[in-house]
This record gives C-alpha cells, structure tokens and sequence, in this order.
C-alpha cells in the first residue's frame, strides 16, 4: 500500500468534500476518494471532477417532478401571482421567487440528513420558538401601556400568560413524536430478513391505498367546505382538486408481484421517499388555507383597525402553525431516512 | 412480457464493468474498469456515480454497502450487482452490437476494415 493511502487527505480538504456531498452518497463517494488518494492536488482535482455530477445525480433522485409542479403552484398562488392586475415586473419577481422556492426545496430534499433531530434538538427547539413568542407578544403587549384596561388589553394579558406553557406542550409533542418513531423502527432489527421485509412493504402498500383514497375524500370534503363557507378562491380549490387527483392515482398502485428481495427493497426504498415528499407537501396544503384565513382575519384586520392584539395574535398563531408543520415534516423525513439506510444495511446478497 | 430497456452506450459500459467485476463491484474498481472499457477516452468519476445511481433507479443493478472498512476513514463500500433486468438489458445490446458489427464487416471487408484503427 502506498504511503499516501496511509495518510489520507488534508482533514480540512475532507471535510469540505465532506460537506459538499449530498448525504446519501456521501459514504461512498467520500470513502472511494480517500481510497484513491496520492497526493492533495490529485484529490483536489478528483474531488472537483466528482462533486457536482454526484450533487446532480442526488437532485435529479431526490426531485418528484409532479410534486414538485404541485408545490410550484402553491407557491406562485401563496405570493398572489394569479392575481390579475399586476405589472409585467411584478409578474417576473414572482416567477423568480417561486424558481428560488422550488430549487430551495430541491436542495433541501437532495441534502436531507440521514436522521432524526436528536431528543434534546427538538424539546431546544420547542423552547426557543415558545420563548420568541413570548419575548414577540412581550413587546406588543408593552407597547398597549397607553390602553391600560380597554378589551384589548386584558386579551392581551391572557394571551401573555397562557404563553409559557407552550414551552411544555410543544415539548411534549415532539418527544412524542421521536418516541411514536423509533416505535416504526423496532420493525427494522439485526434480525430483520427477506420475508420480513417482503411482509413490511406489502403492510405499507395496502396501508399506503387505503390512506391515499381516504385523504384524496378528504381534501376534497375540505376544499368544496372552505370554498362554501369561507369562499377560498377557486384556484386554491383547484389546486385541492388536483393533490386528489394525484392521491388517487397513487391510491391504485399494487405491491409488485416480485420474489427478488433486492427488487422488492429498491421498489419500497423508493415508495417511501416519494411518500415522504407527498406527505410534507400535503401538510403544506393542508395548512394554506388555515394560514391564509388567519391572515386575513386576523392580521389585516388588526392593522385596518388599529388593533395590535389582533396583529400578534394572528403572528402567534401562524409561527406555531408553521414550527409544528416543520417539526412534523423533519420528524417523518429523517424517520424515512433511517427506515431506508436500515434497509440498506440488511444483508440481502454477500 | 415486457420489452427489455434499451441502453446508452455509456450504460453498456458501466453494466459490461460490474458483470465483468463480479463480487468486487464498487465506485473505484468500476470506474478503474470503465476507464479500460473507454479507452482512449478519459471518464469522470462522477459520470460513473451518475450513472450508477439511475440504472438502480431503473432496477438495472442493485447495491449494498459493506461493513466500515479503515482504510476508507471508517466508511463503508457499496458494492454493485446486475440485475436480471439489466442482464437481460445488456445481453440485448451486445446482440444488437454484434449485428451491427457483421454487417459493417461484411460490407467493408478487405483493407477498409480495421477494427480498432
């Protein structure tokens, strides 16, 4: 072996090879380079011919076109860009913050980590968004001194003091959801073989059916309801309507009819990393018209009525909305990345 | 019965590396064996990785990582394998290679057929 294997690269060099690898390749590819290492010119140069063909080829994995399209046009709908009375250049900066959007999406997909936030990360983060708010309605409600006694004001104070024990329930919720993860992956063991594996993607397929059709029904009921009842604009009914359409389509795949265990795990591998994008998209759907009412209701009316209460009241509600869908998101997104490198890692051909 | 898929040229190549591997399938020996393949045109590592990764895709070939080997700093390697797809994918196109190899060496027969030159 020649000396320079034994060395291996400049730490500094690795590490940022290291950092610029998606994380699924990263292993391999990183593990590969230092296999063929010599000098730190010949990795430098390996590395840069390397880096970006794999980064794309992650991308290119990790990007569900549909989906992506889906997302797309809830974005574009969420910065008004259906609306018609806007200039040409106003048109153009929303069409480029929705391609910004999209490609932060991609590039957050293709850089996912390989697990869940640890326990302490999560019940850290519940605090610090629990404390920004607390710190955010601290100073609105010091701005009403003025106003001593007036509706608002009393509001204001309930709302105030209610405010600490979002610390507690938002950290109970995310531990709840770490443990309800690591519950799903008690499937996965040292023990874990063929048949097992065949047995657990079958489950999730006719699990997979039944959730698509009754969630498609639902998204349905919901946006005909919002549309009647709180008149939500057509197109974000028909965006409801076409995430359906989509969860209906999904709704009739069959598990594959393979005996090949390594066909059966890439076909599974695959199923549950587009369900995981579906799932986060539909969050997101879910929440839109939710955040969009609370918006309008809440926010605009507050500053046309010279109401602050309303305005933080609304802020409040929609940063928790938003940190409980992102906490959800991450949760399920690194319990599928565990659930596939367990997949992986289970010894199907020596 | 399905029709086989049809396969770039570079595909071939990477699928000819892995089948002629064998068990020792993995990044650097197949670009090494690419790199052979390909001659006297030069391979990007990355085109190799790239081209791994749709062909799993596809279902072409599989991969498993192995155990965490030292000398790689502790990581693991992630060996390939053909597929039945993929060898039934690659057996088409050597089919189709060979056809068209008879033909041009029917048709150029003589000194205008060099193969290699």
């Amino acid at each position: 072996m020649e000396a320079g294997k034994l060395t291996g690269p400049p730490a500094m060099t690795e590490r940022v090879v290291q950092f610029l690898i998606p994380p699924q390749s990263r292993e391999t590819v990183v593990g590969d380079l230092r296999e063929i290492y010599r000098t730190p010119s010949q990795y430098m140069i390996e590395a840069a011919r390397t880096v970006p063909l794999v980064i794309l080829s992650c991308a290119l994995r990790a990007t569900n076109l549909p989906l992506l399209i889906l997302q797309g046009g809830l974005v574009f709908y969420c910065l008004e860009g259906l609306s018609g009375h806007l200039l040409p250049l106003d048109q153009l900066r929303i069409w480029l913050a929705t391609a910004l959007a999209l490609l932060a999406v991609i590039m957050r997909d293709t850089y996912r980590q390989a697990g869940r936030p640890s326990a302490n990360r999560a019940i850290l983060e519940a605090i610090t968004i629990a404390s920004f708010m607390i710190v955010f309605c601290s100073e609105a409600f010091g701005l009403k001194q003025a106003r001593l006694g007036t509706p608002d004001f009393l509001l204001e104070l309930q709302f105030a003091t209610m405010l600490p024990l979002a610390i507690p329930a938002l950290g109970v919720l995310r531990t709840f959801l770490i443990v309800g993860g690591d519950r799903d992956l008690d499937f996965f063991g040292d023990n874990t073989d063929v048949g097992m594996i065949a047995r657990i993607y079958r489950r999730f397929v006719l699990r997979l059916r039944f959730y698509c059709l009754a969630e498609a029904a639902a998204l349905i009921i919901f946006a005909v309801a919002m549309r009647i009842a709180l008149h939500m604009n057509l197109l974000l009914v028909g965006l409801c309507a076409l995430a359906a359409l989509f969860l209906l389509f999904q709704s009739r795949s069959r598990p594959i009819e393979s005996e090949d265990p390594l066909a059966l795990r890439a076909e599974y591998r695959r199923q549950l990393l587009q369900q995981q994008q579906l799932r986060r998209f539909l969050w997101w759907l879910w929440a839109t018209p939710i955040l969009i009412m609370i918006y309008q209701q809440l926010i605009q009316a507050g500053i046309s009525a010279n109401r602050a209460v309303l305005v933080t009241l609304g802020s409040a509600t929609m940063i928790l909305i938003c940190f409980l869908i992102g906490a959800v998101n991450r949760e399920c997104a690194g319990r599928v990345q565990e659930k596939i490198e367990l997949l992986e890692r289970t010894p199907l051909w020596q | 019965m399905p029709a086989p898929i049809s396969l770039g040229q570079f595909e071939q190549i990477v699928l000819t590396a892995i089948l002629s591997l064998g068990d020792d399938a993995y990044g650097v020996t197949i670009h090494a064996r690419v790199e052979e393949l390909s001659r006297p045109k030069k391979v990007t590592r990355g085109a190799v990785y790239a081209t791994l990764d749709r062909m799993e895709d596809k279902g072409l070939i599989s991969s498993r990582l192995s155990d965490p080997i030292k000398e790689r700093g502790g990581r693991s390697r992630r060996y390939y394998r053909l597929e039945k797809s993929g060898e039934k994918a690659l057996r088409e196109s050597a089919l189709a290679a060979r056809r068209i190899y008879d033909v041009i060496a029917e048709n150029w027969k003589g000194a205008a057929w060099k193969p290699g030159s």
